[in-house]
């Protein structure tokens, strides 16, 4: 697939050493130089910051703009070099806000060294300037033709979530009448910005389908969705929307899904992607990578061990969560819990938080969690699988509220940290869990391309795909071709009546 | 550094010499205790389970087949004459030498030996 769309990453530490550096007291414009390690999705190539090479003496002057030395550029380009990254080049627009365009100064200063940068390092060289009056960044990459690509947007992964957008290349589109009540809990602003954000839930169980079709609902204009699982009959006690005819046919959970988010979806032109994969597959991990949210509602410690992964090498933030429900042997409940917690740099990953026995990642890769003549011979408990529709709510809103607080920050205050909530005590607690000083995960930071090679061929998923179509007798396949056409003829319904009903609301 | 060539630094870090064959990374280890206790004895991790060192460990530990336990989970190795056990490791993630903690857990699979 063609790679059209690029965008810049840094964690909030990063954001921070260069507003240091780049935002005087004089209030002149600065300058300073960084390296990145590339990401490369399926459809979009980031940057990710990686280290903050300030200049030594000599190397840079300041005066009311800002020039740097040919030196300078190439003492980083030998760090960028050694260390697999390419070289940026960052600077400062004091009086600027929002995302700031190039004057003919900027052009060439950029220009002259992208050929060099791209000679020493391998990679395009990236510029970035910072709005000083609201902080807004904006960014593109060179290569050697001498033409700037800009990046669509520039994400900082910290408490917040805080992305600032080219509305040139990812405009927002107007509020919606169908929106009016969600835009009163936050503002035109805000939403405009949360529902051009790019998100992916992986896993279309009872939490994941929710979490989908609630934000659709909410706006958000662009979702994916990935699961390789087809609808069974176990599953119409907790996939809410779900049809007992989606079960008879065996439906692709991605189809149901995608069905359901377009029917909940109030952005005026919606895009739902959908993918049979795994995001263990390298396929699927790809697919990731176009994303700037992801939410993790698999179960399963190889998915969640890879999202692990994605959230500190790719500064992708992941929401995860579950539930656990401990039932006595002879009937009856005796507790719940369930978490949510965003997985991002500067937050314990699900191995701190004890959400993943790195141990069982391996196992499961090679799929001996399903293996009974295995957990036997390992003297294993069966993994538990218990759910109840009733309660696996509260996961969706737990987290839905992590994502409500890493984008919308109620208060100015980002996403809390690990919350568990206890049925039996009906309490809700803050988990004071910190990041542990060895964690291979979190040490794996911004490294793009170059990070734990942890996905592969899944069997489970290859297996589920190949199985698909050979379910159910010949009425199956009659019976789909009718769903579809009924299915269409809905569709079309729905257009005509999203034309009557659905308007933008001025913008006052 | 990462995947195989970082687990491999790692044994070298610890003063052992592995060596790769048929896809195993070998190296040499002592049980301190049990049957074995004291007496050099091969073992092996295959590198395929290697590729997200050190943040998941391996699973299999690769044995000679003369290496007997009361109990195992075992699959034929890839190594002619012998035969991988699976041994999870607990408590996995927080060690500042991850090669260092692995061998420790080597050591006592090994140490369970009949």
């Amino acid at each position: 697939m063609t790679v059209t769309r690029c965008s810049v990453a840094m964690s909030e530490r990063t954001n921070c050493a260069l507003r240091r550096h780049l935002l005087r007291p004089d209030g002149q414009e600065d300058v300073c130089l960084v390296t990145y390690r590339p990401s490369q999705g399926a459809t979009r190539w980031s940057a990710l910051l990686r280290e903050v090479v300030l200049p030594l003496d000599g190397e840079r002057a300041v005066h009311a703009n800002a020039s740097f030395t040919g030196e300078y550029v190439v003492r980083v380009a030998e760090i960028a070099t050694a260390t697999g990254c390419g070289i940026g080049i960052v600077h400062s627009h004091p009086g600027g806000w929002e995302w700031q365009g190039m004057s003919g100064f900027d052009a060439d200063a950029e220009r002259s060294y992208a050929y060099l940068a791209q000679e020493l390092t391998g990679l395009p060289l990236i510029g970035m300037t910072l709005a000083g009056r609201d902080g807004a960044w904006s960014a593109r990459s060179w290569d050697r033709s001498g033409e700037p690509k800009h990046t669509e947007s520039v994400r900082v992964v910290g408490p917040r979530l805080l992305v600032s957008w080219n509305d040139t290349l990812r405009p927002a589109y107007d509020v919606q009448q169908t929106q009016i009540r969600t835009v009163s809990g936050w503002g035109t602003d805000q939403q405009q910005d949360l529902t051009r954000l790019r998100v992916l839930i992986v896993g279309l169980g009872s939490v994941g389908l929710d979490v989908a079709i609630r934000l659709a609902a909410t706006g958000i204009e662009s979702i994916g969705l990935m699961d390789f699982d087809v609808v069974e009959t176990k599953n119409l006690d907790r996939l809410i929307g779900v049809t007992p005819t989606d079960a008879w046919l065996a439906r692709p959970k991605i189809d149901v899904a995608r069905r359901l988010v377009r029917r909940a979806a109030t952005a005026p032109t919606p895009v739902v992607e959908t993918y049979e994969l795994s995001v263990c597959e390298d396929a699927g991990f790809e697919k990731a990578l176009d994303y700037d949210v992801v939410f993790s509602c698999v179960d399963r410690p190889w998915p969640r061990a890879v999202l692990n992964t994605l959230a500190y090498s790719d500064l992708i933030p992941v929401i995860d969560g579950g539930i656990h429900i401990d039932a006595f042997e002879d009937g009856g409940m005796r507790n719940a819990t369930w978490r949510s917690h965003v997985l991002r740099p500067g937050r314990p990953c699900l191995v701190c938080n004890g959400q993943l026995d790195p141990s069982t990642v391996a196992v499961d890769r090679e799929g001996l969690l399903d293996d009974p003549t295995y957990i036997a011979g390992a003297d294993m408990r069966v993994p538990a699988r218990q759910n109840v529709a009733a309660l696996s709510v509260n996961v969706v809103a737990g987290l839905l509220s992590q994502f409500v607080s890493l984008v919308v920050a109620p208060g100015g205050i980002g996403e809390p940290g690990p919350l568990q909530y206890v049925l039996s005590t009906h309490t809700q607690e803050l988990l004071d869990i910190v990041p542990r000083p060895n964690c291979a995960f979190e040490a794996d930071e911004a490294t793009g391309a170059g990070r734990l090679a942890i996905t592969g061929r899944d069997a489970a998923a290859s297996a589920a795909r190949a199985d698909r179509d050979r379910r159910g007798p010949w009425l199956v396949p009659v019976a789909r071709f009718a769903d579809r056409q009924i299915e269409r003829a809905r569709g079309v319904l729905d257009r005509v009546a999203r034309g009557r009903i659905t308007a933008s609301v001025p913008r006052h | 550094m990462l995947g195989v060539e970082g687990f491999i630094a790692g044994l070298r870090e610890c003063g052992l010499e592995p060596v790769i064959r048929s896809g195993v990374v070998t190296f040499t280890v002592e049980p301190a205790d049990g049957a074995l206790a004291g007496q050099p004895v091969e073992a092996g991790v295959g590198t395929d389970e290697l590729g997200a060192w050190p943040a998941v460990p391996p699973h299999w530990v690769h044995l000679p087949s003369e290496v007997h336990f009361a109990r195992s989970n075992t699959q034929a190795s890839e190594l002619y004459g012998w035969t991988k056990h699976s041994r999870g490791t607990n408590g996995w993630g927080d060690a500042a030498h991850p090669a260092q903690a692995y061998l420790a857990h080597v050591r006592a699979v090994v140490g369970d030996a009949a």
